[in-house]
Formats: C-alpha cells, structure tokens, sequence
C-alpha cells in the first residue's frame, strides 16, 4: 500500500480547518459510506462514485444543459423552486451540462485523484501542522470504506512526518481498512448508540463490529477522540446515554468525549443532490441546557467532554 | 490617579472625545503666514524654525477635565489644521468641504474664510506644492497626476516627510537643554569665516532656536496648570493639576525622572514635531522599549502602581485619537478625514537578537482593550524567540478589539532594513510608520510617495497606452494588442507601461524633496536624527544619509496577476477565446458576457497557494522592484517599493475601466499590496498566506500589508487562541512581513447576506466544521449571525 500512484474518490479537501482534531488542519473527504445515518452532515459521503449537484436558486432555466445532455436525463421543470427534472437513473456524470451552464448551477462532486496529488496539496501547509500540532484528517464518508488509499495515505504522511487522524465510524471490515486506523497517529472514533436495534434503525447497520473495532484499537493504546452525534428522539434517551458513557468509561485510550448535537446545516446540500432529507419532522435542534447536562453525565464518568468538536 | 478611579477617568474622556466634533484650527496657519512675512530676508531654514517658535509661542493651549497628560496638537480639543504653506488648493477645499457623515466636523466659523483667503492670498504661487509644479514640465505632471491618485508627491498631498520615528530612548535620556547645548557647541565649533559652512551654520541655528521653543512650550503647559490648579475647587483635581505642572516644568527641557514624566515628554515632543511638519505617520517608535526604564524603576520603589501606570497609558491613548488632517474631499475619501496613523510599536527583539516583550508591553494590551478607540494604533512585533504565551495574548486582544493590531514579522522586517543597507543592532530596533512602513527610530528616515496603479498598467498595455476610463494617452506607446502574439508579448507591453509610469513618479518625487530640501526644512524633526546633528544638514538635505529611502507603492497587484492569468491562461495556452473577444467584452463592462465571466471565473487566481497565478504575483513585484533599482532619489535616496493604499484602493479603482479579470469598471481594486482580490482566496488562511510568501517580500522593503478577515467564532477560546496564534507564527516564520485581520462582528455577517460577492472568502465556524459564510443556507446564515453576537466580548 505504499504505491502513489493509486487512487480514491475525494469530494473536499478543506484547509486551515480548526477542527478535526488537534491543531490545525487539513481536511480530505472520502466519497463513500457503509453506513446511512438518517441525521448525515455529508450526504455527498454517502454514495461511493462522482455525483452530480444541482443548485436550483443559481439556474437562470436557460434550458441549454436540457439540450446538450446525451442521454436525456434534464428536463425544464415548471416548479420556480426546482427548475429542473434530473433523472439520476439515466445520468452519466459526463459533466457536459456543467460546461454548458453559464451561472455554475451544476457541480461534480467527487474526483479522482493519486496519493502523490493528494499529499502535494497537504504537504503545502506542513509548516502550519508543525506550529500547531496538527495535520491530515482523513474524512468522509467513511475513510476506511476507501481501506487501499486511506492506508496509502496514513502511510504516506508517516513517511513525511505529518500526523495523521481518521474520522470514522468504525464500521470497519477490510484488512487495510483496520491497519489504516492501527496505524493513524489520531482517531476521531463515532459512537452513535449501544443497542444494536437501535442503531441499525438509526444507521442502517448493527454496531457490534463498531464496538469491537473500538475495544481492539483502544486496548492497542491508539489515541481516540470519542465523538457522539446527538440526536432528539433517535438516540438521546438517558439509558442511551449512560451505557455509552459506561462503556468509554472502561476504555483507557479515550483522550476525550465531543458531543456534536443535531444541526440541520446540511439540508440545502441534501436539495442539490435531490436527496429527501430525512429527519424532516425533527422540528428543533437540542439547546445547550441539553447538551451540558448530558455533557454532565459523561463527565460524571470521569471523561474528559466538550461539547462541538 | 486614585485606585478606583482608573476606568471611569479613561471612559470619561473617551466619551467626551466621542462628543467633540472634530474643528478646523486656523491658527497655526495665520501664526505661520505671520511669520513668514516677518522674516522674508531669512535663510529659509532659520524661516521655518521661526515660524514654529511664534506658533508655540501663541498657539492657544488648553488643559480638559480629567487629563493626566496635557497638550494639544491645535488650538482646539479634537480636529485638524490646514497647511496653506504646502497646497493652497487642497487648504481652500479644506475650509470649503461639507461636513460629511462620515467625516462630520464642526461648522466652519464666519471669520475664518476672510482670515484664510489672507493667508491663502500670501501662499498662492509660491506654497511648496506650486514650486513642485514650476519644477516638473506639464505634460509629465498631466500623467503623474492622471495615473497616480492621489499624486506621488507628499507635497500634493499635503504632508512633507512624516513617516518616522526620532529616537525617544536619546531624547528621553538627554533632555532638550543638553542637546541644545551640544548643538551650540557644534555651532561655535564651525568657522563663521568659512563659506561653506554657512548651511550647517544655519541648520544648527534653527535646531537651536527649536529646541528653545519647545521647552517654552512646555513651560507655558506649566504655568496654565499652575493657574488653573489655584482656582480649582475640587482639591483632588487641584493636585493633579499642581501634579501636571511639575512635570511641564521639567521636561521637556530636561530629562525625565519617573514614567509619568517620561509619557508627558513624549507627547509634548509630538505636538511640536506635528506642529513642525504636519502630517501622518509620526510614530512613537518603541515604546514599551525605552519606557521600561521608567516604569520598571517606578514599579519597584513603590510610587507607581501597575493600575496607575496602566491609567497614564490609557490618557497617553485617548489622546492619539484629538488630532487629524482635515482632507481635501479626495483624500478624505481616500484616507479617512481623521487619523494621523501613529503607530506605537511593541514586542519584537532587542538590539542583540533577544526577546524584547516585558510587562508593558503586556500593559500596553490591557490599556488598548480599555481605550478601544482607532487612531491609537499598535503594531505588535513577532519574531521566532517571541514568547507564546504574549502571541496568545496579543490575540486574545485582538480577538476583544475585532482585529485592530497590526502584526509585524521581525525576521522579515528586520531582512528588509538590512537591505535598505542597516546595520544589524539598528535593524533590529525597527518601528512602524503610518500604514505599515519600517523605520528605524532616530537612524533611518523613509519617505512615503503615492500609489502605482498596477491594474492600470494592465488596462494601458491592453490599449497601446491609451484610457479608455479618462478618454486620454496616458501611457506609452506599447502597439495594438490584437497583434500581440503570445503572453511574452502582452507581459513586455505590462512591463513598458509599468516603467514608463515609474520614470514618471521619480521625475515628480525628485522635484518634490528637492523642493522640502530649499524650503521645508525640518529642523525640530532632524534634532530627533544623531546623524544629523552630527552632520550639520537637516534630515530633508539627507542629514541621516545613508538611511534615507524613497518608497513608491504598488498597488492592486491581485488585480494585475488575476488578470495577466487569465490571458495568459484563455487567450494564449487554452485558446478558448481571442484577444478581441476580450476586448470587447471588457469595453462592455462584460455586460451580457455571463459565459465569459463564467470562462474567467475558471482560471487559477492569487491567493489560492497555486502556482500558475502566484508565480505572475511574484514576476510582477519582482519586476516592480527591478525597476525601482534604476533610480537615484534626491541626495542619493534609495528608490524602495511599498506595497499598501490606506484607503487608496477605493479610489483608484475609478480610474480603471473592466479588467481582465472580470472585475467591473469603475469599483474598488485590490486593497493593500498582498491582499487577494476579495472573494478569490477560497482556499482557507494557509493557502493565502503561503501564496503570500512566494512575493519576495524582503526585497519589498518599505513593506507589504495584508489584509484578511475572520470570524470571532475562530477564536472563541483558549484551544482555538492556540491555533489562531499558530497560524500567525507560521506565517512569520514563513517570511510573513504584515498581516491584519478584520474580526468580523455580526453586522458584517448581516452585510455578507445581502452582498455575498463582497465576502466569498469569509471564513466562519459551523459546528464540528468550518465553512464559508456565503456557501451557508440563509437559515443556516441567520443563526451564525446570532451565535457572533452570542460570543462576541
């Protein structure tokens, strides 16, 4: 895995991110995800191959895309709100109607690049990582649902001396996949619930390799950023809470807990995908009350917790 | 200077300033005019040393309620002079401008237009901005002023040669009596037989006469506070007052005792420097440096506080926002109307290379978030063995003061003085002037000039010299550019233009220190110079040679590399449009011409980290400086490059017709010389400020200003101060020479809703993540716009 010139499917590449870890930053989003979270902050993450967004409010209905499209897939759409009918069956992701369009209404999101173009962009502000603590994120998506290249990644900052973290959910199964998150410096570690129902309801998958890959990876001594999304009414319930904090209680390798409670910030980018969006009956996001005293309850265990990460 | 007193004394005169229109002072004007025609067979010299004694001798002097340190710099509590003696015209525009909201000043009183048009009548064809004229053949002056807004001359623009800094540590440790005494000595040392020393002769003359005139100044403070102590009831107030006059009594004659004398000394020294050569950029230097002295042995033997030191700081502060320069409307537009840009430099190192930040450099953030006012201005120096825990500070301050400090690299800025040709130990007690000009206090003596339009080079080079914008030939002769057959062709047409308007400038700039040097004398400023007194030649006849520098700006070079990219990158590599397409697209003002936009909105721009834009960046300052090193100033002055525009940038851009670029005709260019065109730079703070680092900016040594924004959100707490301070050093240490940032309220988050394309680069933090603002949803928007209120301190 220490080949360069291999490739992956990177939506974003985000820099001097404050976030994400310790220091500052570089963030690299992965395309691709196991997992589908009914509350996802990336639903460009989910699908593993480029996909094409559609910014409704920037399209002047020109109607050119309409024409050029090969295969039929854009019709005009009488609705102002939605402008176009996009058959995303039919899509080919050949781009043409991106070059057509005059205002930008279009995007790919995804694209292909090596190892070596990835670390280029990273490398421009090792300087900063070296000032700060910081380093590469890799991101997602779920980074080890790329395991060959997230592993080509991990290795290829070791080489440079860069620190490496990985976002992840854990939902790990290939063999590069848990070497790149035995290798990483960092792990910002998901856990979204205890109950295995629960959590298939919630995800789309039971969380018994989750919880595994976490036990093995802690008892390996790997620094781990706990991150806990916090959602009304799917996996906020005080038994929810307190087995998780039962459990990371246990853990030896747990730096500390981030509960990120629910925002809507991605709803318009799940509209340019023509994704539903799925919490839509969730009508209020948790106030800080809520989160301190959950906040409180982890901190009961002796966790270090913040809440937001 | 009670315990307790400390906070609301600096909040009440800061409201009472705030209350205070600014006034027009006319009296410094009539006592100068008043000179001048008593003293008509006077050396010009000995001219201008009389004028400021009569001016300090009658000027009308004020002490405010709650005043610590006393002095103004005009007859009146807040406001600015005119200076008929340098531009008679921009003086009539003065006493003529309306009051503008932004620029709001007192009613002009009846009596002063008669009085005015005296004093002008003397001054018409012969104020010093006249004899620039006589000097300079009309057709060069027609593209100077033409091309350069405003005009490359200081004099045009009202000042004489303000951006430096005297040496206060000399000052403060000798006193003015000795140094008269020492002056006098010099003089009694020349032969009065020898001809040829006739001008030294003169120069210390006038130094003498000064000197004296100063300390009768501050005698006159003395004898006012005495007064007004007597019939003063409250006999607190009565004591500082008695207080007050003890100090004007010592100094400035004599050198100073304790760190409250040493602060009134300094004041009083500015006012009679500003009262001399008005104009901005009279720095303080060092201050927490040759201040320490004072306050540390005051600290220690107990009869000073921390508090009370931190009050006469903050007095000292308030102070530096009364006085201002009442603009011709232009310049009020392009400067602001009311700042004179005195830095006050802190941090750094010290003469041998180390840490320089002691506990008043600490005090001088305590007392900036207590004053929070704007013409007090701090520049804060940062170097490599600068302690993190004053860089978190510094931040933290700035965080609480939505940006306000400069910050200077050391290692950079010391670089730069050492290729002006400083020695090292002088190099390393660099100061900043006015926007952001090194100086070396006392040592070196750098003039400021007016601001090369860069875009506009580009725009002459694309019409064989010819503005489409002012309907004139203003430029040279470069060929139609639809026969240019590569970018090769269309950079040399760049770079003719570019040089044919520099030999412009220097031609301009060269007439105009000859003009300071026979009549603007600046006796007062040079007694501030070593070398001068040691040389007996005023600081305007190169008194400080060989540290004395010329600097011309470049200004809106992001405009210029975004543009010469996109050719480069469409017209000729890609060949997706011709020349003539352009063209005509930009005589359209790109109306209509969505596809275009859409074309250029493709191509790399400065400020992103990539190397197809950056690299033009380079080649274009590279080439700027090159080009300056052609020339030879006045007395030998070395020709430097600057790269800033105040308020400039607004301006010049109406001179500029659509670019190539996309940017429309007519509205605002880059601003300051390293800023990414705003909205460009969407590639996070790191990506700037190494595209930034590519410029040599060393080599730029009269100094590069950048500009960025950032949300208070980013540096909610103390992990978040940590990575903002992080950034800071890691640009410095990356050869960073300046960097400012706008900390972003609320209300500019409301004003990014409504004009998105003005903040495409504003940084914001969402959540676990961070996110441009105008990449946000409205609600999403809306609810970031609370939380900055929520965390703004």
């Amino acid at each position: 895995m220490n080949d360069s010139r291999l490739t992956g499917v990177v939506f974003n590449i985000v820099h001097s991110s404050f976030v994400d870890g310790y220091g500052i930053r570089t963030t690299v989003f992965l395309k691709g995800c196991p997992l589908r979270c009914l509350w996802c902050c990336n639903p460009e993450g989910q699908k593993f191959e480029p996909e094409l967004k559609f910014v409704a409010p920037d399209c002047s209905s020109c109607g050119k895309c309409v024409e050029i499209c090969p295969v039929g897939a854009l019709a005009i759409n009488p609705d102002p709100e939605q402008k176009l009918f996009i058959d995303r069956e039919k899509c080919t992701m050949c781009g043409k109607c991106a070059d057509a369009c005059a205002v930008n209404a279009f995007g790919i999101i995804g694209k292909r690049m090596t190892v070596d173009e990835v670390m280029k962009i990273v490398c421009k502000d090792e300087y900063y990582y070296r000032k700060s603590g910081g380093g590469l994120t890799i991101g997602g998506g779920e980074a080890t649902a790329q395991p060959d290249f997230t592993l080509a990644l991990v290795r290829a900052c070791k080489e440079n001396y860069i620190h490496v973290a990985i976002d992840t959910c854990g939902f790990t199964t290939t063999e590069n996949g848990r070497k790149a998150l035995e290798e990483a410096d960092l792990l910002l570690y998901d856990v979204k619930g205890i109950d295995p129902a629960e959590h298939r309801r919630n995800t789309g998958v039971s969380n018994e390799i989750i919880l595994d890959n976490l036990k093995r990876l802690d008892s390996m001594g790997k620094p781990i950023i706990i991150r806990y999304p916090f959602i009304p009414g799917y996996n906020d319930s005080q038994e929810t809470i307190k087995a998780i904090a039962a459990l990371l209680e246990k853990l030896k390798s747990v730096q500390r807990v981030d509960i990120i409670g629910y925002h809507e910030y991605s709803r318009t980018r799940y509209k340019e995908l023509g994704m539903p969006y799925p919490l839509e009956h969730i009508k209020s996001t948790p106030t800080n009350e809520r989160l301190e005293s959950v906040k409180t309850i982890f901190e009961q265990h002796g966790l270090k917790t913040q809440l937001g990460g | 200077m009670g315990e307790n007193k400390q906070i609301t004394r600096i909040a009440r005169l800061r409201e009472k300033l705030c209350d205070t229109l600014p006034e027009i002072c006319i009296e410094r004007a009539c006592l100068l005019t008043q000179s001048y025609r008593e003293t008509e067979a006077y050396p010009e010299i000995i001219r201008r040393a009389k004028a400021l004694e009569k001016i300090l001798s009658s000027v009308t002097i004020r002490i405010e309620e709650d005043e610590l340190i006393v002095g103004h710099t005009i007859s009146k509590r807040r406001g600015g002079i005119v200076t008929p003696e340098i531009n008679v015209e921009n003086c009539r525009e003065a006493i003529e401008a309306p009051s503008t909201s932004s620029d709001e000043f007192a009613p002009i009183p009846e009596d002063y237009i008669s009085r005015m048009q005296d004093v002008m009548s003397y001054w018409k064809g012969k104020a010093l901005f006249d004899r620039v004229q006589a000097r300079v053949p009309g057709e060069i002056l027609n593209v100077e002023c033409k091309t350069m807004i405003p005009s490359g001359s200081s004099i045009a623009n009202n000042y004489i040669g303000s951006h430096m800094s005297v040496d206060y540590s000399r000052l403060l440790a000798k006193g003015l009596t000795a140094i008269k005494a020492e002056t006098e000595e010099k003089l009694a040392a020349l032969d009065p037989l020898d001809p040829a020393t006739e001008d030294s002769r003169n120069f210390y003359t006038a130094v003498i006469i000064t000197l004296q005139a100063a300390c009768d100044y501050s005698s006159r403070y003395a004898d006012l506070a005495r007064e007004m102590a007597g019939k003063e009831m409250n006999p607190q107030r009565a004591e500082e007052l008695l207080h007050i006059a003890e100090n004007c009594e010592w100094v400035l004659a004599n050198p100073p005792r304790t760190f409250y004398e040493a602060l009134q000394f300094v004041w009083l020294y500015f006012i009679v420097l500003m009262t001399e050569a008005w104009g901005p950029g009279m720095a303080f230097g060092r201050m927490d440096q040759y201040l320490y002295p004072y306050y540390k042995k005051d600290i220690e033997s107990g009869i000073m506080t921390r508090e009370q030191a931190q009050e006469l700081l903050g007095c000292f502060c308030i102070k530096m926002n009364e006085s201002g320069t009442r603009f011709s409307f232009e310049k009020i537009r392009t400067g602001g109307g009311l700042s004179v840009l005195s830095d006050i430099t802190i941090g750094g190192v010290t003469k041998d290379g180390k840490d320089a930040v002691n506990d008043l450099t600490y005090l001088f953030l305590d007392v900036q978030e207590e004053v929070r006012m704007f013409a007090d201005e701090v520049v804060i120096r940062i170097s490599n063995v600068t302690p993190d825990k004053f860089v978190f500070r510094a931040c933290e301050a700035a965080r609480n003061l939505r940006g306000k400090f400069k910050f200077i690299g050391d290692e950079t800025a010391v670089s730069s003085m050492l290729f002006n040709g400083l020695q090292l130990e002088d190099a390393r007690e660099f100061a900043l002037s006015g926007c952001s000009l090194p100086t070396v206090p006392g040592v070196s003596w750098d003039i400021i000039g007016g601001l090369v339009n860069l875009p506009l080079m580009v725009e002459l080079a694309l019409n064989n010299g010819y503005s489409p914008v002012l309907g004139e030939q203003i430029g040279a002769e470069t060929g139609d550019p639809r026969e240019f057959r590569s970018f090769e062709d269309v950079w040399e047409a760049y770079k003719k233009q570019v040089e044919f308007c520099q030999e412009v400038y220097v031609r301009v700039r060269n007439a105009d220190r000859a003009v300071s040097a026979e009549y603007a004398a600046t006796p007062f400023q040079s007694a501030g110079y070593q070398r001068c007194l040691d040389s007996g030649r005023d600081l305007t006849w190169g008194g400080s040679a060989p540290y004395v520098t010329d600097a011309i700006s470049a200004i809106g070079g992001a405009n210029a590399c975004d543009s010469l990219a996109v050719i480069k990158k469409l017209i000729f590599e890609d060949k997706k449009i011709t020349m003539d397409q352009l063209l005509e697209a930009m005589k359209k003002n790109f109306e209509g011409e969505e596809e275009l936009l859409k074309l250029i909105d493709s191509v790399p721009k400065f400020g992103n980290d990539d190397d197809y834009a950056d690299s033009i960046m380079v080649d274009i300052y590279d080439h700027f400086e090159k080009g300056m090193r052609r020339f030879k100033g006045y007395n030998n002055n070395k020709y430097t490059v600057q790269s800033y525009t105040a308020g400039g940038y607004l301006i010049l851009g109406e001179n500029v017709g659509a670019l190539p670029d996309g940017r429309k005709a007519g509205i605002p260019i880059s601003d300051g010389g390293a800023s990414p065109y705003h909205g460009r730079n969407l590639s996070g703070a790191t990506a700037t400020f190494n595209s930034v680092n590519k410029i040599d900016i060393v080599k730029l040594s009269s100094g590069v200003a950048l500009n960025m924004k950032f949300s208070p959100s980013l540096l909610k707490d103390a992990e978040c101060i940590r990575k903002f301070a992080a950034l800071l050093r890691g640009y410095f240490e990356k050869g960073g020479f300046h960097v400012q940032f706008n900390i972003v309220s609320s209300a500019m988050l409301l004003d990014a809703m409504k004009h998105p394309e003005k903040y495409r680069d504003l940084l914001v933090r969402v959540a676990t993540y961070s996110a441009l603002f105008t990449n946000l949803g409205p609600e999403l928007q809306l609810q970031l716009v609370d939380r900055v209120e929520n965390t703004e301190v």
